[in-house]
């Protein structure tokens, strides 16, 4: 059994997880609105309650790498002055 | 025999009743329990969501409470990056507001000083150039204040100062990193002790006479460096356990907290420093540098940054309260 779920679910904000959840399971957030949860019962109500859509590990992974390559296209093609005012972003692999 | 007086510089208050909202290791007399009674950490602390904030935006700089926040200018990604914003803020703990300006828009800040009704922006860039000025923030508007001695980016900026005691360390002025102390008066800064390491991208804690700056880059000679400050000079405490640039800081001199930042990627450690070691703590949700800070080490928010992203986090430690008996 994999450790994690994967899923998308756009982050409410406040109330979107809470203290506890995070001492219920694994919870991780990226890109693109890519949620890695902890493969439990607790985990995976709170992406179903989340109106999550689980994906798998190389879909989210998709998902994020698409995020990421469209910001490091951006950085790229900027200026070196503007360069120094961000860091390149990095790339992402996921748990 | 050591005093509290001594080690804190603060005399133990003499109280009808507990405070309501005590600070970690905060000690007090309730006299009418007859007893010395003492806030300390009470189970496990943890990242929870928070309002997100109006825009995706990174290089942002922060202050004030996880109640009653304010962030202030960055660079949002959805712009060309030459788009510095000068959009600011005020978070009441559950939602962002935006509210007037900053009179000269910047980013990478990496923290700011002061609080919600008396906050303080200091230096910061857009591509190509570096500021010195320097705006005071009434909890409404922005006003602009005598600038900085010099030019620079991603300072150490004592979140606890005020706006008539503030300190501004290192930094970066598009060349080199610098080693700089700057103290606010209220009226003008002046140059003080030189930081023993010329670093940037680094956060702060504390107090104009009791500050704290800790990470920075290179990584290799600095993301794990902590340094004090006493209002004269500076002096090295216990390492960062997870070296990082980019990390946000909260609280003060021996009750900080160290959050995010970046080193071979993103990062989503948390650290508590208690005048002398770091300990690590529960991770932020969403890995991030470069964002807005405040709080302090029991009651820290971490908002926006790199990557990209409107989200904010709250870290909450319960305090519980106990009364001191002698064995």
């Amino acid at each position: 059994m994999s450790l994690f779920i994967y899923g998308t679910a756009t982050n409410t904000g406040k109330g979107f997880f809470t203290h506890q959840d995070r001492l219920n399971f694994f919870l991780e957030g990226h890109p693109g609105n890519v949620w890695v949860v902890g493969n439990n019962e607790k985990g995976a109500v709170w992406l179903a309650s989340k109106g999550g859509v689980t994906k798998t590990k190389e879909e989210a992974q998709a998902i994020v790498d698409a995020e990421v390559t469209a910001s490091q296209e951006a950085w790229d093609a900027s200026t070196d002055s503007e360069k120094a005012t961000l860091s390149r972003p990095s790339n992402i692999i996921l748990p | 025999m050591s005093e509290y007086n001594v080690l804190n510089g603060l005399k133990v208050k003499y109280l009808s009743a507990d405070p309501p909202n005590p600070e970690d290791g905060q000690v007090w007399y309730n006299s009418s329990l007859g007893k010395v009674r003492v806030s300390e950490v009470a189970g496990s602390g943890a990242w929870a969501s928070g309002g997100s904030y109006p825009f995706a935006v990174a290089g942002l700089g922060g202050c004030g409470t996880q109640t009653a926040a304010l962030a202030y200018g960055g660079n949002p990604p959805s712009t060309p990056p030459s788009g510095v914003s000068s959009t600011t803020a005020e978070y009441d703990g559950g939602s962002w507001t935006t509210t007037n300006n900053l009179g000269t828009a910047r980013s990478s800040f990496i923290n700011g000083h002061g609080t919600q009704t008396a906050g303080m922006a200091t230096g910061g860039s857009k591509p190509g150039t570096y500021y010195a000025n320097h705006e005071q923030y009434d909890g409404s508007s922005w006003s602009e204040q005598s600038d900085l001695n010099s030019s620079k980016n991603q300072s150490s900026q004592a979140a606890q100062g005020t706006q008539t005691a503030a300190v501004v360390s290192g930094g970066y002025n598009g060349s080199s990193r610098l080693n700089d102390t700057e103290e606010w008066n209220g009226s003008s800064w002046s140059e003080t002790a030189d930081v023993p390491i010329n670093n940037s991208a680094w956060a702060g804690g504390g107090t104009q006479t009791a500050a704290l700056a800790f990470g920075g880059t290179p990584l290799t000679d600095n993301g794990a460096v902590t340094l004090e400050y006493n209002g004269t000079s500076w002096t090295s405490s216990g390492s960062l356990n997870q070296p990082r640039q980019g990390v946000g800081g909260a609280g003060s001199q021996t009750a900080a907290l160290a959050f995010g930042g970046e080193n071979a990627g993103y990062r989503n450690n948390t650290e508590a420093y208690n005048g002398s070691t770091w300990s690590n703590q529960p991770t932020l949700a969403n890995s991030r540098q470069n964002f807005a800070p405040a709080g302090t080490q029991t009651a820290a928010l971490a908002t926006a940054g790199e990557p990209a992203s409107t989200n904010t986090e709250e870290f909450t430690q319960p305090l519980g309260t106990g009364s001191i008996v002698s064995s």
